[in-house]
């Protein structure tokens, strides 16, 4: 089967279960590292970043106890779900992943080209993710100990816009809003919605623009090295065609240029395994699942991807009397 | 371009099918009623702040000799506990010790008036208060207790019903002043009674409720339960003033704009005809009776208005609901006779302003569009001049 395909299944799948799940009383638990938004009324599963923030926002001093221990409890829960699926949480779960990927669908329908960013810029921006999941944690620590106001509580929730857009779902669309309450709330419910209106537009110019970005999948990739799924490489079967860096999603160029390092699950790596289905070499790249490798480079698959399944030669009269 | 058409065109369906959608679902989109003159129409009143009700009739909004449950924040994050103050009459209460004001005036306060740096706090208004200034807006703190009394004889009890619907006596510290643990998450109400005696052949029973959520703290320990009492608790109140949620789900907080409903029952059954009035810190008042099923609604509006239009939705006022009742149960206690017995019971109620007083979704949606014009235009320029550099090169 076509694992692209598989993916979008998974993906919508994932998309019922976290987003209509508390309508069938499901509830896959609040410390889910992907954008199970805490705001959809009745959401199958919560975002970890939502609890993460506001169990930070106590005084210093809490944390020696059982402040501390439910901190520990909850990163803990979260390492957990990243070590055994690692960054596919971003590429195979997360919703707001999803919508992403149907936009591009739609800009590949229309025919619109995509663009890319300078290797420079992609740099430059790649430190963004971890600015934010900084702040993220630093934020909520000033809230709880009167550094900052409330007014800046739970901060990337008020600024991701996977809130204003993932309610809607469910027909709520109480989230798609400004909160005028003070500066802050205006602020980062303002930029929750400016967010929406580039994923929007950037979607017809960059896959998956928003991911590049996210505070989550920089929290993830502190797990990469000991995810039970990885993504290996075999450099001396690498012809350097360039095929899996234009197959990406999120543009990583490691993927293509790296000969030596074997496990090439980097930050901005969300596990698509575009890149495996894409290589055109038996053997070079391969996704493993705690060492077991299930999915390798197969030049006869990529090729039947390309043509399409060989079709089998029509019988020559002279064969079919040879037949008779 | 073909395929562009018709994604516009898909575009503007879906627009106009969700604009369909939004109009008609009028529990999302409704705009509520929040100004007091709305609110008197649909109340069938015609009265101003602290005027007199122009309906005539048993059921005035006149209240005396009350006893109500009021709420006062612990201080500062992660706090464990709870204080209530258990206080007679002086509804409206006057601004209590962590009430300030910052760019705006806190709901249904009264405005602080401005005073000289020099002028004595206490002497102003002959008030026990201090108030001082703070660069960047007003800021006004009081003194706590200085204003609504905590008044409660020693016979008051307390109980504090917990989410897992277990009963906890709570120990008043001082007189009318109690602070106590929450440690669940969920709904938790508080019950006070007080046996007012016989005045005028009269017996008076005070009944009082609170109501508030708690995010819990499990660093206390839970208590164990009240399972007898003190021979009053056997299991309800005997007058009872419950709030009735029109879907069943309990909340926290009471918007206003919203219908607040309340059932008054006396030992479990209905009671038809009973007075319930409901004051707010203003001073408007609203009296009505309650329908065969004990029931009766109220229109929660909104009282004070913000210099730049918007609210802040962390801001509350207090409300209070007042409902009483006279039997004729004939008795005696503690050797006085007595031919009624009045019933009189309060809740508290915590009002914030509707979710429409606070935010903007119009304004919304139009940044959301400008943005997708802006970032669209932004991008078609850049792919134009990328691709006339490109020709430019070529010849």
């Amino acid at each position: 089967m076509d694992v692209q395909r598989l993916r979008l299944i998974v993906q919508s799948i994932a998309f019922i279960l976290l987003i209509y799940g508390g309508l069938f009383a499901i509830d896959l638990g609040n410390r889910l590292p992907t954008f199970a938004c805490a705001y959809v009324p009745d959401n199958g599963g919560g975002c970890f970043l939502v609890g993460f923030q506001h169990m930070l926002s106590r005084p210093l001093p809490q944390f020696m106890g059982e402040q501390g221990i439910r901190l520990l409890k909850a990163i803990g829960i979260f390492a957990l779900w990243a070590v055994v699926i690692n960054k596919a949480w971003c590429g195979w779960i997360c919703p707001f992943g999803l919508l992403q990927d149907l936009l591009t669908k739609l800009r590949t329908w229309l025919s619109i080209d995509l663009s890319r960013f300078s290797w420079i810029a992609h740099k430059r921006y790649k430190s963004v993710k971890y600015i934010l999941l900084a702040l993220l944690i630093l934020i909520p620590l000033g809230i709880g100990n009167g550094l900052i106001s409330r007014d800046w509580t739970a901060p990337f929730c008020q600024m991701c816009p996977a809130r204003p857009i993932l309610p809607l779902f469910q027909g709520d669309v109480s989230e798609f809003m400004i909160d005028f309450t003070s500066i802050p709330t205006m602020l980062l419910t303002g930029a929750a919605i400016i967010l929406v209106g580039l994923m929007f537009t950037t979607a017809f110019v960059k896959r998956r623009f928003l991911c590049s970005y996210c505070p989550m999948l920089a929290f993830l990739s502190l797990f990469d090295k000991v995810g039970l799924f990885s993504l290996k490489k075999y450099g001396d079967l690498c012809t350097r065609c360039g095929n899996c860096f234009r197959a990406c999603p999120m543009e990583i160029r490691e993927i293509e240029e790296e000969k030596s390092i074997k496990n090439l699950v980097t930050q901005d790596c969300i596990l698509c395994l575009r890149c495996v289905e894409a290589c055109p070499e038996n053997q070079a790249l391969e996704a493993r699942f705690a060492g077991f490798a299930f999915m390798k480079a197969d030049a006869k698959a990529f090729l039947n991807r390309q043509h399409g399944s060989p079709a089998k030669p029509k019988p020559t009269p002279a064969q079919k009397k040879k037949n008779k | 371009m073909k395929r562009i058409l018709v994604f516009t065109a898909c575009m503007g369906l879906g627009g106009l099918a969700t604009a369909h959608f939004a109009s008609a679902n009028p529990a999302r989109t409704k705009m509520p009623m929040v100004h007091e003159k709305m609110a008197m129409k649909h109340s069938g009143m015609d009265m101003k702040h602290g005027g007199k009700p122009a309906r005539a009739g048993r059921c005035t909004p006149m209240i005396r000799d009350y006893y109500w449950l009021d709420y006062s924040r612990g201080m500062g994050m992660g706090r464990r506990m709870r204080v209530l103050h258990f206080k007679h009459n002086g509804f409206p209460p006057k601004p209590s010790a962590n009430m300030r004001w910052g760019g705006g005036m806190r709901m249904g306060s009264p405005m602080p008036e401005k005073k000289p740096a020099a002028q004595s706090p206490v002497a102003a208004g002959g008030r026990d208060a201090s108030s001082r200034s703070m660069a960047g807006g007003r800021r006004m703190a009081m003194r706590p207790n200085a204003h609504g009394r905590d008044d409660a004889p020693a016979n008051a009890a307390f109980w504090l019903e917990t989410p897992d619907k277990d009963i906890h006596r709570i120990d008043a510290q001082t007189p009318g002043k109690m602070s106590f643990p929450a440690p669940q998450w969920g709904l938790h109400k508080v019950f006070a009674y007080l046996d007012g005696g016989v005045k005028a052949d009269v017996r008076r029973k005070h009944f009082a409720f609170y109501s508030f959520y708690s995010h819990g703290d499990k660093a206390v320990e839970k208590q164990p339960p009240v399972l007898d009492g003190n021979g009053y608790w056997e299991g309800k109140p005997e007058f009872q003033l419950t709030r009735i949620y029109a879907d069943g789900r309990q909340r926290y907080s009471t918007q206003t704009g919203q219908q607040a409903k309340f059932r008054i029952s006396l030992h479990g059954k209905p009671l038809k005809g009973v007075c319930v009035v409901m004051m707010t810190q203003k001073g408007w008042r609203n009296a009505r009776t309650t329908d065969e099923n004990g029931e009766v609604s109220f229109f929660i509006i909104k009282e004070a208005e913000t210099a730049g239009g918007r609210e802040s939705r962390r801001r509350s006022a207090k409300y209070l609901v007042v409902a009483r009742h006279m039997e004729a149960y004939a008795g005696e206690i503690d050797g006085k006779r007595y031919a009624d017995t009045r019933y009189l019971a309060t809740m508290g109620l915590r009002v914030r302003p509707s979710q429409l007083e606070w935010e903007s979704k119009s304004m919304a949606f139009l940044m959301a569009g400008f943005t997708v014009v802006a970032a669209g235009a932004a991008i078609a320029i850049r792919r134009h001049r990328r691709r006339a550099a490109n020709n430019t090169k070529g010849a």
